[in-house]
C-alpha cells in the first residue's frame, strides 16, 4: 500500500532522490536533521566539528545515491555514518590538540551486578534542588568526558531509542557487547554524577 | 520472597533506559508493583537516569541545513562540470615529441634503481607493521572474549562456561562433535553458540596471515563444539579438577600451545608426544615464534615473549612434564597455581 503523497515514506523519498529529485533529498535533510544534530551535539560537543560531521553525513548519502538500496532502514544508516565520521574527526583533533585522557581510553567494563549494585548503594542526588542550568552543565561535562565507546551508546540508546539489535548492527560488535557496554554506561554516568558533588551533603 | 534473576534486572534496565518493546513494558510494571526488589532498583535506575533528561535539544540551525544543501549543490554541479572540463582540456592536450631509446631506458634504469631502494627499506618495514597489528588485532580479540566471556558469566549466575569431562578422557580432539567431551575448547565454543563472542574472535590473524576464515553460521546451533581447529587458534585452559569456577588472576587463554602444532586435523588415532628441551622454550606459532598474547583472569592481554604466566610457572606445560615426559593429550594439572593452557 502506498503512503499518502504528503508524507512519503523513507523509502519513496530515496526512490525519488536516486532518480534525481532534488526536492525529495532536502525533504530527507529536513526529516533527519534535528536527531541528527542533536546526537552529534552529544556525541562531540564542539560545534565546528558538529557543523562538519552533520553535513559530511549528509554529503555522504548524496554520493551513495546511485548504490544506496532504499529498502535498506536510512535512519540507523545516517546514525552509523554520522557516528563514524564523528569518531573520525574526534581522532583528528585529538591528533592536534591536547584532550582529557579519560576521553580517549578505552573503558573497562563492569559487570551487569556491579552496575545494579553501584546504582542502588549511591544516594542519589536530588537534581531537583539543582538550578536546571547547572544540572545540564554537570551532565554535559560528565557525558563529554566519558570515553568515547561509552559516550556512543548511551546517546544511541537514551537519546536515539535504538534497539539493543539495530546498535549492534550498527557499531559491529555483537549484541551481548552493546549490553555490556550500555551497562557500564550507565554504571559510569552514576557514579560520575554522584562525583560530581563532591563531598558536598545536598 | 524470591531474589530476581539477570533477566528481570535487564528487564527492568531495559525499561527504566526506554528499550523495551510494549509487551516488554507491561511485564516490567507487573513485576515492579510485585516485588519490591524490583521497585527499588527501578526506582534508583529511574533517579540515576532522570538527570539526563535536563540535556536540552537543539533543533538544528537553518543555517546548516541551507549550507549542507548548498555545498552538495555544488558538489553536483562542479561534478558534472567537472567531468566536462576534464574531457575538454584532454582532448586540448598537444602530443609531445617522443623520447628518444637511450634516453628512455636510462629513465627506466634509475627508475628501477630507485623502486628497489625503497623496496629494501620499506618492505622490511611493513613485514613488522602488519605483524604489530596482527598483534594488536589479537589482544584486542581475546578483549572481545573476555567481555563476551563476562556477560556470559553474570548470565549464568557466576559460573563460566564449562562442560563436564570424564576422568581420564583426552582434552586434545578439538572439533569432535560427539556427546562425550574430548576438547577443552567446548565451554569456549559455548560461548560462540550463545553469541556472546563472535566467531572470528577465535581466530588470531597472526595465524591466518590476516585472513578471514568463513564460518557457516547456519549450522551452527547443530555444533558441540569448533567445527575444527581453524576456527580456534587459542590454548585454553585446563582447570585442575578440584579448582573453583571463579577467575582469580591467572592466565585463561592465550595463543595456541606450540607443543601441539603437530596435532592431526582429523583427529585421528591416540596422541603421544615425547617432549625435548626446545618445547619447553619456543613461543607460540601464531605470531612468528615472538612471543603470545595471554589473556588473564582479570580481563587484562599481554604480549610476551616468555611463557611465563604466574608465579613462574610455564602456561604451555604441567609441572611434572619434564624433558622425556611422553605427552598423552588427557593429564590434567595437580593444583590451581599449575596453570596449563593447551591443545
Amino acid at each position: 500500500m502506498k503512503n499518502d503523497s504528503k508524507n512519503p515514506t523513507d523509502a519513496e523519498l530515496l526512490a525519488d532522490f536516486t532518480k534525481g529529485n532534488e526536492a525529495a533529498f532536502r525533504e530527507i535533510v529536513n526529516r533527519y536533521k534535528n536527531g541528527l544534530y542533536v546526537f552529534l551535539r552529544q556525541f562531540l560537543n564542539q560545534q565546528v566539528l558538529v557543523e562538519d560531521v552533520f553535513q559530511e553525513t549528509f554529503l555522504q548519502l548524496f554520493t551513495s545515491k546511485d548504490s544506496f538500496d532504499p529498502n535498506r532502514p536510512l535512519r540507523p544508516w545516517l546514525f552509523t555514518i554520522a557516528a563514524n565520521k564523528a569518531k573520525d574527526a574526534l581522532r583528528k583533533s585529538q591528533r592536534t590538540a591536547a584532550v582529557l585522557i579519560g576521553t580517549i581510553a578505552d573503558s573497562q567494563d563492569l559487570s551487569f551486578d556491579e552496575v545494579i549494585n553501584t546504582i542502588t548503594s549511591y544516594k542519589v542526588t536530588p537534581y531537583e534542588e539543582l538550578e536546571k542550568s547547572e544540572t545540564r552543565l554537570r551532565v554535559g561535562r560528565i557525558i563529554a568526558n566519558m570515553p568515547e565507546n561509552l559516550r556512543e551508546i548511551l546517546i544511541l540508546a537514551y537519546f536515539n531509542k535504538f534497539s539493543y539489535k539495530q546498535m549492534a548492527k550498527m557499531l559491529s560488535i555483537p549484541i551481548g557487547t552493546v549490553k555490556s557496554r550500555l551497562h557500564t554506561a550507565v554504571g559510569r554516568f552514576a557514579k560520575e554524577w554522584k562525583a560530581s558533588f563532591g563531598n558536598k551533603d545536598i | 520472597m524470591r531474589p530476581l534473576n539477570n533477566e528481570q534486572k535487564q528487564l527492568l534496565f531495559d525499561y527504566a533506559v526506554g528499550l523495551t518493546s510494549e509487551q516488554e513494558s507491561a511485564e516490567a510494571k507487573a513485576l515492579i508493583t510485585s516485588n519490591e526488589e524490583a521497585a527499588k532498583i527501578y526506582s534508583c535506575l529511574k533517579a540515576t537516569l532522570t538527570p539526563l533528561e535536563s540535556i536540552e535539544c537543539e533543533p538544528c540551525p537553518d543555517e546548516l541545513v541551507e549550507g549542507t544543501i548548498w555545498r552538495i549543490n555544488n558538489l553536483a554541479t562542479s561534478g558534472h562540470l567537472g567531468l566536462k572540463q576534464l574531457l575538454a582540456d584532454e582532448q586540448q592536450q598537444t602530443v609531445t615529441a617522443k623520447a628518444s631509446f637511450w634516453r628512455n631506458l636510462g629513465e627506466l634504469a634509475a627508475m628501477a634503481a630507485a623502486v628497489l631502494l625503497i623496496a629494501g627499506v620499506l618492505l622490511p618495514w611493513f613485514s613488522y607493521a602488519r605483524q604489530k597489528s596482527w598483534q594488536n588485532r589479537c589482544q584486542m580479540q581475546l578483549g572481545n572474549i573476555f567481555q563476551g566471556l563476562d556477560y556470559y558469566v553474570s548470565d549464568h549466575d557466576g559460573k563460566p562456561p564449562m562442560m563436564a569431562t570424564a576422568a581420564g578422557t583426552p582434552w586434545w580432539k578439538v572439533g569432535e562433535q560427539g556427546k562425550e567431551n574430548r576438547s577443552n575448547t567446548r565451554g569456549a565454543w559455548l560461548l560462540v553458540k550463545g553469541k556472546y563472542v563472535e566467531p572470528a574472535n577465535f581466530v588470531c590473524p597472526g595465524k591466518t596471515h590476516g585472513r578471514a576464515t568463513p564460518f557457516d553460521y547456519c549450522n551452527m546451533q547443530n555444533y558441540n563444539d569448533f567445527p575444527d581447529r581453524r576456527y580456534i587458534t587459542y590454548s585454553v585452559r585446563i582447570r585442575c579438577p578440584n579448582a573453583p569456577s571463579t577467575f582469580g588472576t591467572e592466565p585463561i587463554m592465550a595463543d595456541s600451545n606450540p607443543i601441539f602444532d603437530s596435532l592431526e586435523a582429523n583427529n585421528s588415532g591416540e596422541f603421544k608426544l615425547r617432549l625435548t628441551k626446545r618445547l619447553f622454550s619456543i613461543n607460540s606459532d601464531n605470531h612468528n615464534s615472538r612471543g603470545q598474547n595471554v589473556l588473564f583472569g582479570d580481563g587484562s592481554v599481554k604480549f610476551t615473549g616468555r611463557r611465563i604466566g604466574t608465579d613462574d610457572d610455564d602456561i604451555f606445560t604441567l609441572q611434572q612434564m619434564q624433558p622425556g615426559f611422553e605427552v598423552k593429550g588427557c593429564e590434567l594439572p595437580s593444583c590451581q597455581s599449575d596453570a596449563f593452557l593447551a591443545p
